[in-house]
């Protein structure tokens, strides 16, 4: 019967966000035109920067839509009227929240490769054009590209391992973190379920009161893991260690350089996916425990 | 073994019992009406038959099972208010029904919305608040369920379409299986029922079967519910 | 169904039948529906009208034939019967109710007469 359920939560929400992705790449595929055709530097830099903070906000509107999407569907199907039908469905309560969950982490995982495919095709347009750009007369943009490819390529050799458990890491992450909403929201939902008025309201305004707290924290220990490494790494010299890039001429110092960065990096998304994973599992179990057991729909 | 059997069924909200210690038989084959006044309970006892509540005591079995996966496949609701999402068409939450309950009959289904002139490919967010009842209701009455809870299936209903209601119950009847309609309309059931529950404070005042309630009494049931509930 | 009757339903329905029988919409010999289709016809519940069924049987007015259903008895003795019973009935509710409005049988036959002319 899950599978049942999942067939018609997905349908759902095919309802509109397949036509956000369809706008999404479609404006990544204008942009990525733009800087394939155009051929003057200066309008190129221009026509990026712009195009940059429009891309901020598609992308962004894509992740924030799909996530209201998604919200909607958990209250609606399972604590609004509706859920007189849904609860009364023959199966058990259990399978009606996993298929929630399920659906909104596919889905946000649709949305995070459409994200991915949105960036992918400019950037690839820039990395193609910068030959073009050093043969004609424009050297600033086309010499910044290439010295940047060259820095990494440097800085990555002998970090290779370090790169590799950063991707997996970032990779688990996604994953951790599309399973989170739906499981969270659907937490939020279920501990006010037996609110009379306002439900939905106290749903949202505790998953985003949370939320937003969560990225505090998280933030503040992005800062603190920075801090805290660099001083465990080099001592009281520590900070005069974050050099920038440009001033660094040494290949093993570049390496050095980039390894310590990965270790941070890494740090953190252990830090954030072990949070955040915590939070999603005690969600889940919670939820479905409430919905199982002690559900009043009222 | 009755199809429904309550057993010191309690619910209480906050210090307020709604269903006080409730203890009733309900054997199948039977049309019941369940009487009594708003916020007497009728709709608490109903929603904790079908799984939407948990009892904060007592047990509620149908045919010998807690509310779950295995009654919910033999249990038939109609709330009070619509359940259906709005964006779908008739046809889609046809064919929803179809998919989950294995007792649907979605030919019935269909000759039903067809005599009440209800067009499948509607959405329901166009329909009217009367024809959405409608709905639901050929949704439940397509059932070939052991257990219908009606809640309050007439109320807001024009005369004509309450004709149709009571015969349709009537018209569906199985004596493998009961009936519960809950209404605070009595007069317009009477003659449906075979038995008569009245209800009040979240207790049971009154059970007995329609005729012994004549026969005793030398009332209607309806005038009877109004002496025993008088204000 | 009478509202105000406060009569058991399957009481009434034994009334209503006979009627039906008596008055020609159901002759002897004829083939009555199923109980679900008189429930639906009179718009009753269908264990109440087994009950008035049963109860007519028992009296010799229907009688059930094991694989094609209830049939009105061919006995014209039986229904003529029952005719002449509820006449009976309904004339002394007519007089008793005369008699309530303080006119006596005397004057209750002078209005009959009247009426036939």
């Amino acid at each position: 019967m899950l599978g049942k359920l999942m067939k018609y939560d997905m349908k759902y929400m095919a309802r509109i966000l397949p036509w956000l992705y369809l706008g999404g790449i479609g404006f990544s595929a204008l942009v990525t035109t733009f800087i394939l055709v155009i051929n003057n530097g200066t309008v190129l830099f221009l026509g990026a920067y712009a195009a940059y903070f429009l891309f901020l906000i598609a992308v962004e509107g894509i992740a924030v839509c799909s996530s209201i999407f998604m919200m909607v569907r958990i209250y609606r199907n399972m604590f609004s009227d509706e859920g007189y039908l849904t609860f009364t469905l023959p199966v058990k309560n259990g399978d009606v929240l996993n298929s929630k969950i399920l659906t909104g982490a596919i889905w946000t995982f649709f949305s995070g490769i459409v994200a991915l495919i949105m960036i992918a095709l400019p950037i690839g347009a820039a990395i193609y054009k910068v030959p073009k750009l050093l043969e004609a007369d424009d050297v600033s943009i086309g010499m910044m590209i290439e010295s940047l490819i060259q820095e990494f390529s440097v800085g990555l050799a002998g970090n290779e391992v370090k790169l590799i458990i950063f991707l997996v890491l970032t990779v688990v992450l996604i994953v951790i973190s599309a399973f989170f909403a739906p499981a969270f929201y659907s937490f939020c939902c279920a501990i006010t379920h037996k609110i009379k008025r306002a439900r939905a309201f106290a749903s949202v305004a505790i998953f985003i009161g949370v939320s937003y707290a969560l990225g505090l924290i998280i933030s503040i220990s992005t800062v603190f893991i920075e801090i805290f490494s660099e001083y465990y790494m080099y001592g009281d010299e520590g900070f005069s260690a974050i050099t920038p890039t440009a001033m660094i001429y040494d290949a093993s110092e570049m390496s050095a350089y980039f390894g310590l960065r990965l270790n941070i990096m890494i740090i953190d998304l252990l830090v954030i996916g072990a949070i955040m994973a915590v939070i999603t599992v005690v969600s889940w179990i919670v939820s479905n425990r409430i919905v199982n057991k002690k559900l009043n729909l009222l | 073994m009755a199809i429904i059997e309550y057993r010191n069924l309690t619910k209480v909200y906050k210090n307020v019992p709604a269903l006080n210690g409730v203890n009733l038989d309900i054997p199948a084959g039977r049309i019941v009406g369940l009487l009594g006044p708003n916020g007497s309970g009728k709709t608490t006892l109903i929603k904790l038959s079908v799984g939407l509540l948990t009892p904060t005591a007592g047990t509620v079995m149908i045919d010998g099972n807690v509310p779950g996966p295995q009654t919910k496949a033999v249990t038939a609701y109609l709330p009070e208010k619509s359940y259906m999402s709005e964006w779908m068409s008739v046809e889609s939450i046809v064919s929803y029904f179809a998919d989950f309950y294995r007792d649907f009959d979605k030919n019935k289904a269909y000759e039903m919305l067809s005599r009440l002139g209800i067009d499948p490919k509607r959405t329901l967010k166009t329909l009217s608040k009367g024809t959405k009842e409608k709905v639901q209701l050929v949704l439940v009455m397509s059932r070939a369920a052991k257990v219908y809870f009606l809640d309050e299936p007439i109320a807001g209903v024009d005369p004509a379409a309450r004709d149709y209601i009571l015969n349709t119950i009537i018209r569906n009847y199985s004596e493998n299986a009961s009936v519960i309609i809950s209404t605070h309309l009595i007069y317009d059931v009477e003659n449906v029922l075979d038995d008569a529950i009245f209800i009040r404070n979240g207790q049971i005042v009154l059970a007995d079967s329609a005729d012994n309630i004549r026969e005793n009494s030398g009332k209607t049931v309806d005038m009877l519910f109004r002496e025993v509930f008088r204000c | 169904m009478n509202i105000s009757d406060t009569r058991p339903v399957y009481v009434q329905l034994i009334d209503r039948i006979y009627t039906m029988v008596l008055s020609g919409q159901y002759p002897p010999g004829a083939k009555l529906p199923t109980v679900r289709e008189f429930a639906e016809q009179m718009s009753a519940n269908p264990n109440t009208v087994q009950r008035a069924l049963s109860y007519l049987e028992e009296r010799g007015l229907i009688y059930t034939q094991r694989t094609t259903g209830k049939f009105i008895t061919e006995d014209v003795s039986v229904i003529e019967h029952a005719r002449e019973s509820l006449a009976r009935s309904y004339t002394i509710e007519y007089f008793q109710r005369m008699y309530m409005i303080g006119i006596d049988m005397q004057k209750a036959k002078e209005i009959i007469n009247e009426l036939e002319e």
